[in-house]
C-alpha cells in the first residue's frame, strides 16, 4: 500500500490495499485473463487498475501484475487468434476469487480467464512487487483462414454422404 | 474413426503379466525426478509441448517415461494451458 505505482492510468484513483492485523494469513491466487486484441495499451492498463481496485475493495492484496502482451492463441477465442494476456498474483480469502471472476465474466473485453490457488497460509505481509510488461509475440499479419475454415466445416458437416453417393452410382 | 478398435490393436500395449524389453529401448527415467530444477508450469507452454503429440494429445507416460506423480502434474498443466489457449486441444488435419 505504500507502493507508488508509476503509470496509473489517471482517470479513477486506484484503491490501495487494506491494512491487515499482524499475523494475518491469506490464500494466494493467480488469475490470468485474456483480453480482446484490439484493446489499446491504455485500455489494458485501465483494466488492470480496475482489477487492482477490486482486489483491494474485497479485502485482498494485489502482489503483482504482469502484462504478457499480445500473444497468438492456439485456437480462436471469439473468432480471433490473438489476445492480450494479463497475469495477476494476489492474496485474498473466500469470495474474492468469485467476485473477480464475476467481473471478468461480465466484461465484454475478456475472452478467457482462469484462476489457480498458489498457497494456503500466506502472510499478508508478502511484499508487493513491481508490475511487469512483456513484449508478447511479434506482430504477424492476421491469418487469412477463410478457405481453410470452410474446408474444415465441409468435413465435419456431412456424415454418411459418401455412402449415399456410392449407392446411387 | 474408431479410436477404441485402434487402441485394442496397438502392438505396444504389453499383455498382462509384464513387459519384455527385447534389447531395444532403454529404461526411461522420469526427467522431473532426475532433475529437481525442472518445473512444471502451465504458463510455460513451450516446455509443455514436449509432452504432447503433433495432434496435441497428451503423451502417455509409458512413452514419456514420467513417473505417475509427475505425469499427473504435466497432464494438469497441459489442461490448464489449453483452457487459456496457450496450447491447442486438437490440431486440424490438413489432408
Ligand atoms: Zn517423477
Amino acid at each position: 500500500m505504500d507502493e507508488t505505482t508509476t503509470e496509473v492510468a489517471a482517470s479513477e484513483p486506484v484503491l490501495g490495499a487494506p491494512t491487515f492485523p499482524p499475523g494475518t494469513t491469506l490464500r494466494e491466487y493467480e488469475t490470468i485473463f485474456a483480453l480482446k486484441p484490439e484493446l489499446a495499451d491504455e485500455a489494458v492498463d485501465r483494466f488492470k487498475e480496475r482489477v487492482r481496485s477490486l482486489i483491494h475493495r474485497e479485502q485482498g492484496k494485489a502482489i503483482k501484475f504482469t502484462v504478457w502482451g499480445k500473444k497468438k492463441t492456439q485456437y480462436e477465442l471469439e473468432r480471433q487468434n490473438r489476445a492480450t494476456y494479463v497475469h495477476v498474483d494476489y492474496l485474498g480469502q473466500g469470495g474474492l476469487v468469485a467476485e473477480i471472476e464475476r467481473n471478468l465474466r461480465m466484461s465484454d473485453d475478456v475472452v478467457r480467464y482462469q484462476t489457480v490457488k498458489l498457497g494456503d497460509e500466506v502472510s499478508a505481509d508478502k511484499p508487493v512487487e513491481q508490475d511487469l510488461k512483456l513484449a508478447g509475440d511479434a506482430d504477424q499479419p492476421e491469418r487469412p483462414p477463410r478457405e481453410e475454415r470452410e474446408r474444415r466445416e465441409e468435413f465435419g458437416g456431412d456424415g454418411g454422404g459418401e455412402g449415399e453417393e456410392f449407392e446411387s452410382a | 474413426m474408431a479410436p477404441y478398435k485402434e487402441r485394442a490393436n496397438r502392438e505396444d500395449v504389453p499383455a498382462a503379466g509384464g513387459r519384455r524389453r527385447g534389447g531395444f529401448g532403454r529404461k526411461k527415467v522420469c526427467r522431473f525426478c532426475a532433475d529437481h530444477n525442472l518445473k512444471i508450469d502451465y504458463k510455460e507452454a513451450n516446455a509443455l509441448k514436449l509432452f504432447v503429440t503433433e495432434r496435441a494429445k497428451i503423451i502417455p507416460r509409458r512413452i514419456s517415461g514420467n513417473c505417475a506423480k509427475h505425469q499427473r502434474e504435466v497432464a494438469r498443466a497441459i489442461k490448464r494451458a489449453r483452457i487459456l489457449a496457450l496450447l491447442p486441444f486438437t490440431v486440424a488435419q490438413h489432408s
